[in-house]
């Protein structure tokens, strides 16, 4: 089993797409959330990634409001070696993973090929999180049956979304680099 | 802008008359009722009506929008429920048509969430000391359908476009994600969020009337006549001679440089009076303000308005008053249809 | 793009079939609704369909939106608005979704905007009402208390078989007359209207008018020009040069035609606006001139002489048109009468001064002259004081008209006016002067601007001002107080028994005796009148003599338990208590009465006891009369609440019908039934036929003898089906063939079908009538072809006005209005009714209802704040230390209720201003702003005798007046208003988690 506690970085407002992101949160150099524990335990096929971070602010419920944002995490791996992390991927070098959302039950498939490309989708029927917020901090666990790339590549990098800072897209917390799965 | 926007074959724009408004709110429930009667929209309306000067719809919109008063992005904020646009309140009614009358202690009808503040909350209250100065007028808004469109330029996705044949602004709902970038980075706060679908929503221009060359709705069901369609090439039509030929009509804060496609004729007013309740010679609604709010072309506009009009006064000819009169309401509408091809 | 599967196109196509529903699902009362349970399948009509294509994407989303199943033109039938717009209904998976303008109008001339498109944002939604909230489609009884709001469903024919038990039980006691309708002010001139009026007079119920109860009747208007309503196509009020829009608020309650006004101003004409509020219709103003509220007399009276002296006054225009040279007896401030010139001399004769031969002429065109014209064969003075010897011997000075006017304008100079309206004399002689030099000067004044005790004052003088002008009856100048184009096909069906027999010979010869027979030949030989009048006359005999009348102020005078109340209001105007008036107008047949308290109330549509002032002695007194309350309507209202049965009646949408029928534009509107009748709902036609047929049934079975009804008429149950029914010519389901038989016996507008308007919507009219509606005849010029401009029948043709001078009148010589100093028009200051409180309480009719309709549905009351308000001047609502927003205490004499006040600068200071039509169960203890208004009757308007001094429905009586009441205004703590709450915090989800400043910066990271 591995387990690390991970320094994380704020993902840089400057490299988003568009004329608005980069200037609008230019000031934005201070990670929400600065650090999470990551622990990846491999059971033959089975994966079992657990993130767990300090959080004094839960915000799971944004249903019927304008204004939220659910705290998320996200767990991704490389589909091709020398996929960029910071970028989530590239043209032709995407990376996948999962994504949870605190306001929602089940995790989302997600791959992208570069900024701004990201996909969601349903992840895999037998893939799950569960995720329980007590004493000021987040434990999300994913499991997940058969994940190839990860098997293959055995890296991942990680993002978490802070709801109660307004993080979503590329406002988010992230790994400062793919961490080594085991 | 950092995207590159191809400048669109035809620009599609809208000419608002303000001297002709009636605070009716037909337009807003034009739209409301044709497009937004979902759970997740229910608190939006595309179009609305504010009273001026007031907060206006959502909250302090010209405060909290994506750009400076020299036109740079600047950060925005994000309008909540209950303070800036007003929550789609439910009501009792149930409970209070079977309220038996004899009994001491009735529920009376009423929003449930015991609101403070609503999309036309400041209806009529206006400024100024009564009876001299006091005023307001009506504010129909809408997306503006900019040139630069600063909620396309706010997506990391790319989910946002601008329709090469007739420069109307999307949000692709298929591609959105809902990070909402784009409903803080509009200046007009013209862009929502669709709270149940998690994804942007916005004006489409009544895209699909439109294409069929049939006036959005707001333009086509105002009663006050105050609304002119049509596109910005088009020299013969209504568009053309009010913004380009008379300069009467003028976009919204252009100051945030963004090149709104839905212009303004600035309103008139009764005079002021002085302390003794004389008439001034000046109008109720300050020119600084209106200055405010379209910029300095307000008062060439003005002065073309009264110009124009006194030549009616006089018994003569004026186009700029015909035109506005809309003498024939048909004409007020100048749209190709049949753009889209139907599969 | 990807390519949706089948399983999210099925998601899409389900997720736009639930929007579709939402609004009606959500509506959900928990009272029966049963027409949500099954979605209707398209009915034939018309109306292509338009369907999408495939959902490849989110923009087909949208394009789905905009398709339908079905078309079918509709209107707002039985709404109380003075618009009528065509809307095409799009119906979709069998429910009205939305509706939009037709919009097919067109230009009445070259020079003039055409009506497009008309419409409101009520009507936009008006879906919102249909599937609304107090929707309620099943019949249903009483089973607690009157107001216990227990109902249980029950069949149509147990409903309708006990409701017709009880009537004749009822009427066999107390007689038919005390079945009371109230008359309005819902209806239509379709047929489910017609259903509700001719069961009600075949019964010998009684018609009680509520027109000047409401205090929407142009009394002062009936006064000086003969009668209450009048006015041509608004397109005409673009051609003005000078409109004054004078206690009107277009833009707010005449929404459709409003930008004629705006766009007049383009067109060169200067707009006026008079009101102590900064309105709407202000925000658009060249002047807009703020009078106190209840001042506007003195106003007119200021303008009148500034005109008169202006050297722009038409004094050809006023020696042919107006009384101004009539002359006066001044020792009895009576007309000079022919019965005081000589023995058997007509006391309708009146008389002018012959400048020429210096001696009394005369005057054509009066009451009692053989001659109808106005023309002028001789110079009559306008002023003078002259020597007349009577026949007696005795000798009188009389004087003219105009010398008396003259007298009483030289009160109001700049100055007095100033003081007395607290506008400033520069404000008034800038407006005053511009007024004299237009040519063409439009007036504007509401239904509404009746509503001061003194409005008949304030309406005389500003009919004054245009008066000197020549400006009445004239293209692009006059006044609109709202004429109609007269469905002659209405009045007539009402009276049908059998086919054949049409129109204005079908009510002559049903109502007139010999010797009404004899006098319309003597007047048709002799032509004293002018064709048209011998309908108007004909219409007022007949109502006299076939209808069972009254007025709703009357009744509630006789059985509300108010007049201790109306007496010590009315002490505040004259010196005789107002039961004399009553008993005087009783004993000289001025007025009619009901037989007694009304014992059987059938209500539909209207609100009468949300309307009704001092509502606590509705409910306590006047209501428990009632032996039998029927609410026919389409909603459970305030009134349906407190009635013992409830029969649902079918929407607007749901059955077919003609909107009433204003003049402000040239063409009929038909309302088609879009889809059928919801739930158990039936149209009224259908109910009144069941309930006709069970009542015959009954009466035969019990041999009913025939009934005598209010002395005038006999009324045979026996027979009530058959006279219904016209003998079987209309069955249960027949509404289309009533409304098409009202059409083809309306002469101006014969020849349509029902089969055209479903395509079409509108149809032109080619007159405004020739029958026997005592509203708008007066225009023979028009035959459907250009702007209608009202009234020329006198001053072109120069026939004479259906007044007893014949003239356009300011002179009244009836003896009350001596009495009360009101023979010419005078200012007199509001009387604050309810007691001596800082705040007069002025309402306004709604932008966004008409009375209690769209009232309380969510999507428009999102649109306010969702609450009553009332509007406060922020100024004076600081001084009194209430937040905008706050409940606040609004007491006088009558009581005390709890209202939110709102802040504005737009308001009076002064004034507590509210529009109105809130519905009590709107307010903490179900007790609104009617429960402090006294509704001061003014006695005079019982007065009977000569000319337009004659009590008629829709014309001239007693009503009720709201603008006067004072009010006191202070804080009250929030907690006591949330007290009376049944539930002050169940029930409410919790306000979101953004109880939050807007500003979001700072918890950022």
């Amino acid at each position: 089993m591995k387990k690390e506690t991970v320094k994380l970085m704020t993902a840089p407002a400057g490299m988003q797409p568009g004329g608005y992101v980069m200037k609008a949160y230019a000031d934005r150099v201070n990670p929400a959330i600065e650090a999470a524990q990551l622990e990846v335990e491999n059971a033959g096929q089975r994966w079992r990634i657990q993130l767990r971070w300090a959080c004094d602010k839960p915000l799971s419920t944004v249903q019927g409001e304008t204004d939220l944002f659910p705290d998320a995490c996200a767990i991704f791996v490389p589909t091709t070696a020398g996929a960029p992390w910071i970028t989530m991927g590239d043209k032709g070098k995407a990376v996948e993973g999962l994504l949870w959302r605190a306001d929602q039950e089940k995790p989302m498939g997600i791959r992208a090929e570069g900024m701004g490309t990201m996909q969601r989708s349903a992840a895999q029927d037998d893939w799950s999180v569960k995720a329980a917020w007590s004493e000021g901090y987040w434990t999300v666990t994913f499991q997940a049956n058969g994940w190839a790339a990860l098997k293959q590549h055995q890296q991942v990098a990680l993002a978490i979304w802070r709801g109660s800072a307004q993080d979503r897209g590329g406002l988010k917390s992230v790994s400062q680099g793919w961490i080594a799965a085991v | 802008m950092k995207y590159n926007v191809p400048t669109p074959k035809r620009q599609v724009a809208m000419v608002l008359d303000l001297n002709k408004c009636l605070g009716c709110h037909t337009c807003s429930v034009a739209c409301k009722k044709l497009w937004n009667s979902d759970d997740g929209t229910d608190y939006t309306y595309w179009n609305n009506v504010e009273t001026m000067p007031g907060k206006g719809y959502p909250a302090q919109w010209p405060q909290t929008g994506g750009r400076t008063a020299t036109g740079e992005v600047k950060q925005g904020e994000l309008p909540n429920l209950d303070n800036a646009y007003g929550r789609a309140w439910t009501f009792n009614n149930k409970a209070v048509l079977a309220t038996d009358q004899a009994s001491k202690k009735k529920e009376w009808l009423r929003p449930q969430e015991s609101p403070t503040w609503g999309p036309n909350w400041d209806e009529d209250h206006g400024a100024g000391q009564y009876p001299q100065e006091n005023h307001y007028f009506y504010l129909p808004r809408l997306c503006n359908h900019c040139e630069k469109p600063a909620c396309l330029d706010a997506c990391p996705r790319q989910s946002i476009y601008k329709r090469e044949e007739d420069g109307i602004v999307l949000v692709d709902q298929d591609k959105c994600h809902g990070y909402r970038f784009c409903v803080e980075a509009c200046p007009y706060k013209k862009v929502y969020f669709d709270h149940q679908r998690q994804v942007a929503a916005k004006c489409i221009f009544c895209m699909p009337r439109v294409e069929e060359g049939t006036a959005p709705a707001c333009a086509r069901q105002c009663p006050g006549r105050l609304r002119f369609v049509g596109y910005r090439d088009d020299k013969d039509g209504p568009i053309h001679k009010l913004v380009d030929k008379y300069k009467v009509a003028l976009p919204l804060h252009p100051e945030y440089g963004i090149g709104p496609n839905v212009f303004y004729v600035p309103p008139m007013s009764p005079p002021k009076l002085d302390d003794q309740g004389r008439p001034l010679d000046e109008m109720r609604i300050s020119m600084s303000y209106l200055e405010n709010m379209f910029g300095k072309a307000v008062h060439g506009a003005m002065d073309t308005l009264l110009a124009e009009r006194d030549k009616r006064r006089q018994e003569q000819p004026s186009e700029l008053m015909d035109l506005l009169i809309a003498y024939d309401w048909n004409e007020s509408f100048k749209l190709d249809g049949k753009t889209r091809e139907v599969i | 793009m990807t390519q949706p599967n089948n399983d999210q196109q099925m998601d899409r196509r389900r997720f736009i079939k639930l929007s579709g529903a939402s609004l009606a699902v959500a509506a959900g009362t928990g009272l029966p609704m049963l027409h949500l349970r099954s979605a209707h399948a398209s009915v034939p009509g018309t109306g292509q369909a338009k369907t999408s294509g495939k959902l490849n994407n989110w923009e087909d989303l949208y394009r789905d939106r905009w398709t339908w199943d079905k078309v079918a033109k509709g209107s707002h039938g039985w709404a109380n608005c003075r618009s009528h717009c065509e809307w095409d209904l799009f119906v979709k998976n069998g429910i009205v979704v939305r509706e939009e303008q037709t919009a097919t109008y067109e230009q009445s001339e070259s020079a003039v905007p055409d009506f497009n498109p008309r419409g409101c944002q009520k009507g936009a939604c008006y879906t919102e009402v249909m599937y609304g909230p107090s929707r309620v489609t099943v019949p249903m009884k009483r089973v607690g208390d009157r107001g216990s709001n227990k109902w249980e469903k029950i069949s149509w024919d147990d409903a309708i078989d006990e409701i017709a038990h009880k009537m004749i039980d009822i009427a066999k006691v107390h007689g038919p007359s005390t079945i009371m309708q109230d008359l309005g002010p819902n209806f239509d001139h379709g047929g489910s209207t017609l259903g509700r009026f001719k069961f009600l007079m075949k019964t010998g119920g009684t018609f009680s008018d509520m027109w000047a109860e409401i205090g929407d009747l142009c009394v002062g208007t009936a006064m000086t020009v003969g009668f209450a309503h009048t006015g041509g196509t608004a397109d005409e009020w673009f051609l003005s040069d000078y409109i004054i829009v004078w206690m009107m608020n277009p833009a707010v309650t005449q929404m459709s035609d409003a930008h004629f006004i705006n766009e007049a101003k383009y067109n060169g004409a200067e707009l006026v606006v008079i009101d102590p509020h900064y309105t709407a219709t202000a925000t658009h103003a060249d002047q807009w001139i703020p009078p106190e509220s209840g001042t506007d007399a003195a106003l007119g009276l200021g303008v009148a002489r500034y005109i008169w002296e202006s050297g722009h006054a038409d004094w050809d225009f006023v020696k042919e048109q107006t009384d101004f040279p009539m002359l006066v007896r001044t020792d009895t401030q009576q007309f000079l009468r022919g019965s005081d010139l000589e023995e058997g001399g007509d006391r309708l004769q009146l008389y002018m001064w012959d400048t020429g031969a210096q001696a009394l002429y005369a005057a054509t065109g009066c009451e009692g002259g053989d001659n109808p014209k106005l023309t002028l064969e001789i110079d009559p003075a306008i002023e003078g004081s002259f020597e007349v010897t009577l026949k007696d011997g005795q000798s009188v000075t009389v004087k003219t008209v105009g010398t008396l006017i003259k007298e009483q304008l030289d009160h109001f100079s700049l100055k007095e006016t100033s003081r007395i309206t607290k506008v400033s004399e520069e404000q008034i002689r800038v407006f005053a002067d511009g007024f004299a030099k237009a040519k063409r000067p439009f007036l504007l004044s509401s239904w509404g601007s009746n509503r001061f005790v003194h409005a008949d004052l304030m309406y005389r003088t500003r009919i004054l001002c245009l008066a000197l002008k020549g400006a009445i009856g004239k293209r692009g100048a006059g006044f609109s107080t709202g004429g109609f184009f007269d469905m002659g096909g209405f009045g007539s069906q009402l009276q049908q028994e059998h086919e054949g027999l049409y129109g204005r010979l079908a009510m002559m010869a049903g109502v007139l005796d010999g010797d009404d027979l004899f006098n319309l030949v003597v007047d048709i030989v002799k032509q004293r009148k002018a064709p048209e009048m011998y309908a108007h006359d004909m219409a007022s005999a007949g109502e006299k003599k076939v209808v069972c009348r009254s007025t709703m102020a009357n009744e509630y005078y006789n059985h509300q338990g108010i007049k201790e109340t109306l007496d010590k209001e009315s002490a505040k105007i004259y010196k005789r208590p107002l039961e004399d008036y009553h008993k005087e107008a009783g004993e000289k047949g001025w007025k009619e009465d009901m037989s007694g308290p009304p014992k059987i109330f059938f209500t539909g549509g209207s609100n009468l006891i949300r309307r009704t002032n001092q509502t606590g002695r509705m409910l306590d007194t006047f209501w428990p009369k009632i032996d039998l309350a029927v609410a026919i309507d389409k909603r459970m209202s305030f009134t349906a609440m407190h009635c013992d049965y409830y029969l649902p009646a079918a929407g607007w949408y749901e059955k077919s019908g003609i909107k009433y029928t204003m003049a402000y534009t040239p063409y009929l509107h038909y309302c088609d039934a879009a889809v059928p009748p919801l739930g158990e709902s039936k149209d009224e036609w259908e109910i009144h036929w069941m309930l006709s047929k069970r009542i015959q049934e009954l009466a035969k079975e019990q041999d009913l003898p025939v009934m005598d009804a209010c002395g005038k008429i006999e009324v045979d149950w026996k027979k009530l089906h058959d006279q219904y029914s016209s003998h079987g010519l209309f069955g249960a389901k027949d509404i289309e063939k009533v409304t098409q038989t009202i059409l083809d016996d309306s002469p101006n507008i014969a020849g349509v079908t029902i089969a055209e308007l479903k395509e079409k919507g509108i149809a032109k009219f080619r007159s405004t009538g020739e029958n026997i509606q005592p509203t708008n005849q007066y225009n023979p010029d028009w035959d459907g072809d250009g702007v209608l401009t009202s009234m020329t029948l006198f001053t072109k043709h120069k026939y004479r006005w259906p007044t007893y001078t014949g003239r356009v009148q300011f002179y009244i010589d009836h003896p009350w209005f001596i009495e009360a100093g009101e023979a010419l028009p005078v200012h007199k200051a509001s009387p604050k009714a309810g007691g001596d409180y800082p705040f007069q309480m002025v309402s306004c009719h709604c932008r966004w209802s008409v009375h209690t309709t769209w009232r309380d549905i969510p999507l428009l009351l999102r649109l306010q704040r969702g609450e009553p308000v009332m509007y406060v001047n922020v100024d004076e609502a600081k001084k009194l230390g209430i937040p905008d927003g706050d409940f606040a205490e609004l007491y006088n004499d009558l009581g005390t209720v709890y209202m939110r006040i709102k802040h504005t600068t737009m308001v009076r200071p002064g004034v507590a201003y509210y529009f109105h039509a809130w519905d009590p169960t709107q307010f903490p203890n179900h007790k609104n702003y009617k429960w402090l208004t006294p509704g001061i009757p003014k006695a005079l308007h019982m007065a009977g005798g000569d000319g337009q001094l004659h009590f008629g429905i829709n014309h001239f009586q007693l009503g009720s007046y709201v603008q006067d009441t004072r009010i006191g205004i202070r804080v009250v703590d929030q907690s006591v208003v949330a007290a009376t709450d049944a539930r002050p915090d169940a029930g409410r989800p919790a306000v979101g988690q953004s109880q939050k400043p807007f500003m979001l910066r700072e918890t950022r990271a």
